[in-house]
């Protein structure tokens, strides 16, 4: 399969601020989500890809098209939702939408867009008297106007509540499926890309420093996690913290407890934790492999 | 949409119209002095009858006359005034306000002389308030806004009525 | 790859409807409507007057008053031009402060290429739609005086001059205040250096002691009224003629254009 993104060795600094580092990704059609901390370089490097920036060493193609070159070449079959986007406060999602759709070779007509992520019934009312959710859903229709091949967005979710978020992800994954586009998702929200992606990649200080399908990812990382159900999980976690092998252990619930341990664990974990709590009180029911993408985010950003 | 527009547009326009037609304007503002057997002419141009006021000092008399561009020319070349049409005159007055009637728009002149030796008088020339056409094409547009404000309005009562 | 000319249309509309919302339109009209109509009111204060004493000299007399009968509307146009040029000053700077400059900070810049538009386009569709605004505002608001106060009376040629020259200034005036934008990529300066730096110039630099080669491309307007009523010569003390306009405007356009190529320039190379 082409990538439709191909990012080799980008370098971007600021001053004495290195933005990027040697960035290098590449991407295939899907759904692909970059995590990572505030000011780790993940807008920077859309920025570069969407022609805003230029960086100063390496290469960016998007839809086989350099990104130094001439950017209505693929600006043209792309759509973007930036983090803080401007739409006219006077314009009305109906008008806006047609005049960009104007802009685009083929572009999908508002009113679908707008019944699409439910914004029909504000069609007509003012961008400016609209509520910050329903400008983050009218940001995701201006992104779709243009029937593009690739979608960047840049924070989706933020502003949005639940159920704005699950319209979101299932629009997001029904377009993959449907019509074949293809994401590119910056989220500080986890969940939501563990939903969505097919891939990640995590960014820190301008360097990829983990990258891999969300499985691969989360089994890599958190093999040596588990939930351990307890009767008492604050007696437990007092027991686990003085033992030797257990690397992390932290109280999900009264009655859940997540610890992660060393390979020498590993073998028969749950037999050696009954070992552990004989002559307590406290019982275990029973464990289970636990692992979420967060739980990644813990091991390659903050830990690191 | 563009019928909000429209209205909107229309009541602008409207308002603007009606502040220009209260906008002061002077033609000619003067203090002048004239001898017997000369005249001070003065050109103006209005868009309707301008209101004229003059004033004489020193209980003396002037008498004016005015007349239309055309036989200014004729009056400069020397021909008589019994031959010119007068379009309004006053003879021997010591002071003067009103509005004449030119049969306006057109420009003319007024010619002041005297009978007397030098008198010393104050000329105001000027158009009247409010400037009737803009206030009339005002009123006209404003008008206009309210039949489409009353039939929106009409409209929209209709709408929920049957609904 | 060029543009053609449906994109061109669509980004023009696109860009009239994000920044001249439908208010902002019909008050720059209005205040030109208004501006004009107060001008061409006050104007008959200039008109001419004259003493005939006993024995005068009939030809000499019907000649000034031929010349001042034709000029009457020419006066009426270049006063309310004149004022004019203080409005723009005042009025240029803001629209490319809050429509361009402010692009810049409130992420309006950045949305709008992500679309599929030049940047070129961009810059020249937001400089360009401010000088065809205040420019065609200027010129409704003439007309619509001139045809309430002075119907029928319009000398074309005096009027095209005027009508060229305001253009010519305007775009000037606004594509001082464009690079200024796009140098400083702030709202505050472009308004507040932009109509700093323009009023000065017009206090102290249209004054009679200016050098004529500095000030008739920064003031092609005051040339062409000079040059249309005698009564600004006599204060310049000086003969304006038609080779002064065509100098003053001629340059001023020129240098407009070049500011607006240097802007696009700069723009082109700015990260967004």
């Amino acid at each position: 399969m082409k990538n439709i993104i191909s990012i080799s060795g980008i370098t971007k600094t600021f001053g004495e601020i290195k933005a990027l580092d040697e960035f290098s990704l590449e991407m295939e059609p899907g759904i692909f989500g970059l995590i990572g901390p505030n000011g780790a370089g993940k807008t920077t490097l859309l920025r570069i890809l969407l022609g805003l920036a230029r960086q100063d060493k390496g290469t960016a193609e998007i839809l086989e098209n350099e990104t130094s070159g001439d950017p209505l070449r693929y600006l043209k079959q792309i759509g973007v939702l930036h983090e803080n986007p401007y739409f006219p406060p006077s314009m009305t999602p109906r008008q806006y939408l047609d005049d960009i759709g104007s802009l685009y070779p083929t572009s999908v007509p508002a009113e679908d867009l707008l019944s699409m992520v439910k914004l029909l019934d504000a069609a007509d009312r003012k961008i400016g008297h609209l509520s910050a959710g329903m400008h983050r859903r009218l940001g995701i229709a201006q992104a779709l106007v243009g029937k593009p091949k690739l979608i960047f967005l840049d924070e989706p979710t933020s502003n949005l509540d639940v159920s704005g978020r699950d319209l979101v992800v299932k629009l997001i994954v029904k377009m993959y499926q449907k019509d074949d586009v293809s994401f590119f998702i910056t989220s500080h929200i986890l969940s939501e890309l563990e939903r969505a992606c097919h891939n990640v990649a995590f960014i820190n200080a301008g360097k990829m420093v983990e990258r891999g399908s969300i499985q691969e990812l989360v089994q890599k990382h958190t093999q040596k996690r588990f939930r351990v159900i307890t009767s008492d999980s604050w007696t437990l976690e007092e027991i686990l913290s003085e033992t030797e092998g257990i690397v992390d252990v932290f109280v999900d619930s009264s009655t859940s407890i997540i610890v992660e341990v060393t390979s020498d664990l590993l073998t028969g974990i749950e037999s050696q934790l009954k070992e552990l709590v004989k002559g307590t009180d406290v019982k275990i029911y029973g464990i289970e492999t636990t692992g979420t993408l967060e739980d990644v985010y813990r091991k390659v950003i903050t830990h690191a | 949409m563009g019928r909000l527009r429209l209205k909107e547009t229309l009541l602008v326009l409207g308002m603007v119209l009606l502040v220009i037609s209260f906008i002061p304007s002077t033609l000619v503002s003067d203090v002048g002095d004239v001898e017997e057997g000369s005249y001070f002419g003065y050109l103006f141009q209005g868009e309707t009858n301008p209101y004229i006021t003059i004033e004489v000092w020193h209980d003396r008399n002037i008498s004016f006359f005015i007349v239309s561009l055309e036989d200014s020319f004729r009056f400069i070349d020397g021909e008589p005034i019994e031959d010119l049409t007068i379009l309004f005159s006053l003879e021997n007055i010591n002071e003067y306000s009103g509005i004449p009637d030119l049969g306006a728009p057109g420009k003319y002149f007024i010619f002041i002389t005297t009978g007397s030796d030098i008198v010393l008088y104050t000329l105001v020339i000027s158009r009247s308030l409010p400037h009737f056409w803009v206030l009339m094409s005002g009123l006209v547009i404003l008008s206009l806004d309210l039949s489409i404000h009353l039939f929106q309005l009409s409209k929209s009562r209709k709408s929920v009525k049957n609904h | 790859m060029p543009e053609n000319r449906k994109d061109i249309f669509n980004s023009i509309r696109l860009e009239r409807n994000i920044s001249y919302p439908f208010p902002t339109i019909v008050s720059i009209v209005s205040i030109f409507i208004i501006v004009a109509a107060y001008s061409i009111l006050g104007i008959g204060r200039y008109n001419m007057s004259f003493y005939l004493s006993p024995g005068w000299n009939s030809t000499a007399i019907t000649e000034k008053l031929v010349e001042s009968v034709n000029t009457v509307s020419s006066r009426a146009i270049a006063f309310p031009i004149l004022d004019f040029v203080y409005v723009v000053v005042l009025l240029v700077p803001l629209l490319i402060a809050f429509n361009l400059a402010q692009g810049y900070s409130n992420g309006q810049m950045r949305t709008l290429l992500s679309y599929p538009i030049r940047r070129r386009t961009v810059l020249l569709l937001k400089s360009g739609l401010v000088i065809l605004l205040v420019s065609s505002s200027g010129t409704l608001g003439v007309l619509f005086s001139l045809l309430y106060f002075f119907p029928f009376s319009i000398s074309l040629n005096s009027f095209l001059i005027l009508i060229a020259t305001f253009w010519i200034s305007v775009s000037l005036i606004a594509s001082t205040c464009t690079l200024l934008a796009v140098v400083s990529r702030s709202a505050r300066i472009t308004a507040f250096v932009g109509m700093g730096l323009w009023m000065v110039a017009l206090s102290d630099l249209s004054m009679p002691y200016t050098h004529p080669l500095l000030r008739y491309p920064l003031f092609p307007i005051q040339v062409a009224v000079s040059y249309i009523d005698s009564s600004v010569s006599v204060f310049f003390r000086e003969q304006t003629t038609l080779f002064d306009v065509i100098f003053g405007s001629g340059s001023a356009l020129i240098l407009s254009v070049a500011l607006l190529i240097l802007s696009v320039f700069i723009f082109k190379r700015q990260e967004i």
